[in-house]
């Protein structure tokens, strides 16, 4: 069954405050969703469902081994579904050796894509490993080989995930074959955040009425989110992190990084940059 | 027909006759009459009558079929005989890995044992037992009891039965803990010297050697470990129905129990279990592990 819509993205792009609106949205409470009890469940790459469904411990199997398992994990999850799972996930859209798609079609309804410029993500995920330099950062975005929870010496509660470059993580969602997935940009649901959301609303076939999509804004803006945080904390903070709602703004990288890292990020990803909007004619950041 | 060697051990209080060498169990003598029988033969394909399909097993009353792909396919059957069909490219250790867990898990929910996701260890001549989802630090755990000198009873699979009073009893299973190279680092212990479970991980063995309670103990308290979004470390008692949701959550591949058509007898188990019991949630930052702080809290906590 065609039960997935797959939230995608690359990390600190409005992914987690996506899902936040959405868990607002389909409740239509009286009172904003805590912030640790959100639907759509795990995240794709989550360790503990994937056991479950498979039947065996994938801390007992190399990430090769598991990535072959993973499209069957989650044709098994859509077949068991008796409604839509909107599911997070971090993985750029790959093949297999095989040339089976991680994401299986058969599974799939659509999926949404959330970009960020950049600039703004280096900074953000920086802050998110709980470091405020961005070497690091800068030189992950342009690593076609930048995988996330790949340590061999523990056993991370996720599955490792294939990343690629930034851009090559935005073009493997939207240019893969055969998939329906609507583009949201991080700066367009923060500065109109209704038309925004609401627009992804009516892609996903639900109901449309502004007032509700007014209304679930106002229960996931970042004021209400950050203050939610910091009464019991967020479970997908990572440990070295300070907050994982931090500042949430358009442009932050503009007091963060120095002239070469931002010329750096620029040089690496302009081809994709432009396709987002995120430079000018002149080849100058437009946020 | 074959004279391969047999060889004899025993776990969970049963005597197990096997095909296939398993040098990390405690030796059984031979010729006890066993009450498991491992051998290699074939596997069907298909269980027809299977109530409950996984991207992997397929489980029916009273057989379980679990395939690894380029290990073993494995069939379980009645509680008592595991069938292995091995992949030529798989070496002993990959079949054993995969036999020692998610194989004898089913086949002790077979038998009607209650089996939980956990380790425990002894105090004061009872068990106490760690719950929680991979990862979360079981093994951890039971390691650092054992370097304060609390025998390890089991570790991954926590079985519990009933004895002849009543009383609820956990059963010792392999004389081994399964830790990752970052665990071992905590532990101060080298990893020297300690096989790696399949030679493509970084997950080692370690023996227990003397520090393994070879008899069922009564089992005297659960703790259910929950990573918390907080940098926290407490503890919280839990009651009534928040209890057998807690059991019922950690219950080992608790996917097979349906088609096993087990669930009423595992419920009831439960609840027995949930009655004499005390279960504490532990709050524990997910890191740092705050591990020796933990030990103190817990240690303090069951008056060890």
């Amino acid at each position: 069954m065609k039960r997935i819509v797959w939230l995608a993205s690359y990390p600190k792009s409005g992914n987690t405050w996506f899902r936040i609106f959405l868990t607002n949205f389909l409740r239509d409470a009286g009172a904003p969703a805590d912030i640790n009890a959100l639907d759509g469940g795990t995240i794709a790459s989550a360790r503990g469902p994937f056991d479950e469904a498979v039947g065996y411990d994938s801390g007992e199997l190399t990430p090769d081994e598991i990535d072959r398992l993973r499209p069957e994990v989650y044709r098994h999850q859509a077949d068991a579904a008796t409604e839509t799972l909107y599911c997070k996930v971090h993985d750029a859209y790959t093949f297999l050796p095989d040339g089976r798609p991680l994401f299986p079609p058969e599974a799939t309804q659509a999926a949404l894509y959330f970009v960020r410029n950049p600039l703004d993500v280096a900074v953000s995920y920086a802050h998110h490993g709980g470091r405020d330099s961005y070497g690091r950062q800068i030189r992950g975005l342009a690593n076609p080989e930048m995988v996330l929870a790949a340590r061999d010496a523990t056993e991370d509660n996720q599955l490792r995930q294939k990343l690629l470059t930034w851009g090559g993580h935005a073009a493997s969602w939207l240019d893969a074959p055969g998939l329906s997935v609507h583009l949201l940009r991080y700066e367009d649901m923060k500065r109109r955040p209704e038309e925004t959301f609401g627009a992804a609303v009516r892609f996903l076939g639900l109901p449309g009425d502004p007032a509700r999509v007014r209304k679930a804004v106002e229960f996931s803006r970042f004021e209400e989110v950050q203050r939610q945080e910091k009464e019991n904390g967020f479970r997908e903070k990572l440990p070295p992190a300070k907050a994982f709602f931090r500042k949430g703004e358009i442009g932050s990288w503009r007091e963060a990084l120095n002239p070469e890292e931002a010329a750096r990020i620029v040089a690496d990803h302009a081809p994709a940059m432009r396709r987002f909007g995120y430079l000018d004619e002149k080849g100058d950041p437009v946020f | 027909m074959s004279l391969d060697p047999v060889h004899f051990h025993h776990a969970f209080g049963l005597v197990i006759r096997s095909c296939l060498p398993l040098p990390e169990l405690l030796p059984a003598e031979s010729g006890v009459a066993p009450e498991v029988e491992i051998v290699y033969g074939e596997v069907p394909a298909e269980l027809p009558d299977a109530l409950a399909r996984g991207v992997r097993y397929q489980s029916a009353p009273g057989a379980l079929r679990l395939q690894v792909d380029g290990v073993a396919t494995y069939l379980v059957r009645d509680g008592r005989r595991i069938t292995i069909a091995r992949d030529p490219a798989a070496d002993d250790d990959d079949v054993r890995v995969f036999l020692l867990a998610s194989v004898f898990g089913a086949l002790l929910h077979q038998r009607d044992d209650l089996v939980l996701h956990g380790s425990a260890i002894v105090v004061d001549g009872a068990a106490v037992g760690f719950l929680g989802f991979s990862g979360v630090g079981k093994s951890t755990l039971a390691t650092a009891f054992r370097q304060r000198a609390h025998p390890v009873l089991t570790d991954d699979l926590c079985v519990v039965r009933p004895g002849p009073d009543g009383r609820m009893l956990a059963y010792p299973g392999f004389p081994q803990t399964k830790l990752w190279l970052d665990s071992l680092k905590q532990l101060d212990v080298s990893a020297e010297g300690l096989r790696r479970i399949r030679n493509k991980l970084e997950k080692r063995a370690v023996p227990l050697g003397g520090d393994f309670e070879t008899g069922p103990r009564p089992l005297k308290k659960l703790y259910l470990l929950r990573p918390s979004p907080k940098d926290e470390l407490k503890l919280v008692p839990v009651q009534g129905p928040q209890k057998f949701s807690i059991l019922k959550n950690h219950t080992y591949r608790f996917g097979f129990l349906a088609g096993i058509d087990g669930k009423a007898g595992h419920f009831q188990l439960a609840l027995r279990l949930a009655r004499q019991v005390p279960v504490t949630v532990v709050h524990r930052p997910r890191e740092p592990f705050r591990l020796k702080e933990l030990v103190e809290l817990l240690a303090a906590d069951f008056g060890a």
